[in-house]
């Protein structure tokens, strides 16, 4: 878009506007959203400051018209209120200059109070505070802070791609999920990382649910892996996400802390004063630790629900250290043992591998027995909430998903899932992602009123998302 | 996040620049007035100083 600028026309002798275009600004390849930022607040004050001085523009019509009789020309000019009119149009260009100027700064500063820490923003505050009283550079200080910050923002906007849950799922096959409990007495406790909610954490699975998929709040999430101890996940059960933006992406515990619905900032790691971590990689996070790993993402969209399925590896039939031991049992005897000594020691642990072994059957019956209630449960879950179910499988080294769907030959007294009661259709992360449904705006309001009613949510948490979907 | 800010941002400008559009066209308006005044004056001022 061409620059707006007024000059005056000699013709008529009075001002006109050269371009007047409205269309959006385009946004110049490279720039960042500061640079942008920058160029507009320019534009804003080249636009006042285009208009030419009340004295200047009313000499230039008055040369255009001579007129001897000044004393008519001072009458005409009070009867139309001439420079009365001109000095309140020139007052309201600058209060719509000032007022346009402060919204784009504060449109560019809403980024540092939507992801930095409040301790870290109060530190900065009193630095001003101090620099006020003492009569120092105020504003010095102020850009310092949006400047030391500004790097990390561009950093952090340059990986659009890689922050991406949407691209994650289509190139990487990768799933990202928000694990919740099936029953309260599993929940561990998460108190002290989410005072936005009144329960403590402690509201039901569909709860749970609701509020990710009807408030979209910053959450935290993980990638599962096979290679990791119970395939990396918090619970076995949960949501896989379809659409957010990962601001944090720690191989481990991060520990994050909601600051409001709309604000998690990871407790550990060196950019704990912020909710951008300015680089991420995904790969390593997922290669890396043995545990669950955590992200945190704002702006989630539900895609389905999740159960793991894997069971736990059989032991093998023999001891595979009892020759180890044996041979040890040897080298190590200061008095060689005999034969039949040697035979009996191999006897006894054969017994104790058989009891081990019958043990661990009886655990995993156990198991079996439990999750076949509980995959009956997420059936329910999956049809009152219609959302797809996706079960997690460790088999050979991978972590494979697929779709569940039900045989119309359950019985519906049944409390429980036989094996011979569904169908597995393995699918990747890309197809999970292709099925996500977005939520109607009154589906969404439905929600929201729900979630309200329950209780769950602290006042401030309510007022954020009242602010969030304002327009439903 | 980059294309809601650069999205809020050309939302202020374009509000911005209707605002001033507005305030321009009446301060040609006004201008333009005071010169049509100042026009029939003059051709007044001519009239009364050939009827002289």
């Amino acid at each position: 878009m061409n620059r707006e600028s007024l000059h005056n026309n000699d013709s008529a002798g009075v001002e006109t506007l050269e371009v007047q275009e409205h269309a959006p600004v385009v946004v110049e390849s490279k720039e960042s959203s500061l640079e942008f930022a920058d160029k507009i607040l320019n534009r804003i004050k080249g636009y006042v400051d285009s208009f030419i001085h009340k004295k200047e523009a009313i000499e230039k019509v008055e040369k255009t018209v001579p007129l001897d009789d000044l004393t008519t020309k001072e009458r005409i000019k009070n009867d139309i209120g001439l420079e009365s009119q001109l000095d309140e149009i020139d007052n309201e260009a600058q209060k719509i200059q000032t007022e346009a100027s402060d919204n784009v700064n504060l449109t560019v500063r809403e980024f540092s109070k939507s992801y930095h820490d409040p301790k870290y923003r109060n530190e900065v505050a009193k630095k001003i505070i101090e620099a006020r009283k003492l009569g120092g550079d105020v504003e010095a200080v102020r850009n310092g802070f949006y400047n030391e910050t500004a790097g990390k923002k561009e950093s952090f906007e340059s990986q659009e791609k890689e922050r991406s849950i949407a691209e994650i799922m289509k190139e990487k096959n990768l799933v990202i999920v928000h694990a919740i409990p099936l029953t309260s007495f599993e929940r561990k406790s998460t108190r002290e990382n989410n005072p936005v909610l009144k329960s403590n954490g402690y509201q039901d699975f569909k709860t749970s649910v609701e509020i990710v998929s009807g408030l979209s709040p910053t959450i935290s999430t993980s990638i599962p892996s096979p290679d990791k101890n119970g395939n990396g996940l918090y619970y076995p059960s949960g949501i896989i996400l379809g659409e957010g933006k990962i601001l944090s992406a720690r191989s481990g515990d991060s520990g994050s802390v909601a600051h409001g619905m709309y604000k998690r900032i990871p407790k550990f790691g060196r950019e704990n004063q912020t909710a951008i971590q300015s680089e991420i990689n995904i790969d390593k996070v997922v290669e890396e630790g043995n545990y669950y790993n955590e992200l945190t993402v704002e702006s989630p969209q539900v895609a389905g629900l999740f159960y793991d399925l894997t069971e736990d590896a059989e032991p093998p039939l023999e001891n595979p250290k009892k020759n180890e031991l044996l041979e040890n049992m040897v080298r190590y005897s200061e008095i060689r043992p005999s034969e039949e000594e040697l035979q009996k020691e191999a006897d006894r642990m054969d017994k104790k591998w058989h009891e081990y072994i019958v043990e661990q059957q009886s655990e995993r019956d156990e198991k079996r027995r439990s999750r076949k209630f509980q995959l009956y449960k997420m059936k329910k879950y999956s049809e009152e909430m219609r959302l797809p179910l996706y079960v997690f499988k460790k088999e050979q080294g991978e972590l494979k998903k697929y779709k569940v769907t039900f045989l119309s030959t359950i019985n519906p007294e049944s409390e429980t899932i036989e094996e011979a009661d569904y169908v597995l259709e393995e699918v990747t992360a890309k197809d999970i992602y292709e099925s996500k449904k977005d939520i109607p705006s009154e589906e969404r309001a439905k929600m929201i009123e729900d979630i309200k009613s329950k209780g769950v949510l602290s006042d401030s948490a309510e007022k954020e998302v009242d602010k969030k979907f304002k327009n439903l | 996040m980059e294309n809601e800010l650069i999205d809020k941002i050309n939302k202020i400008y374009t509000d911005f620049t209707k605002k001033m559009d507005s305030l321009f066209s009446r301060r040609k308006d006004l201008l333009n007035d005071y010169r049509e005044k100042l026009e029939e004056a003059k051709i007044k001022e001519i009239k009364d100083s050939l009827l002289k």
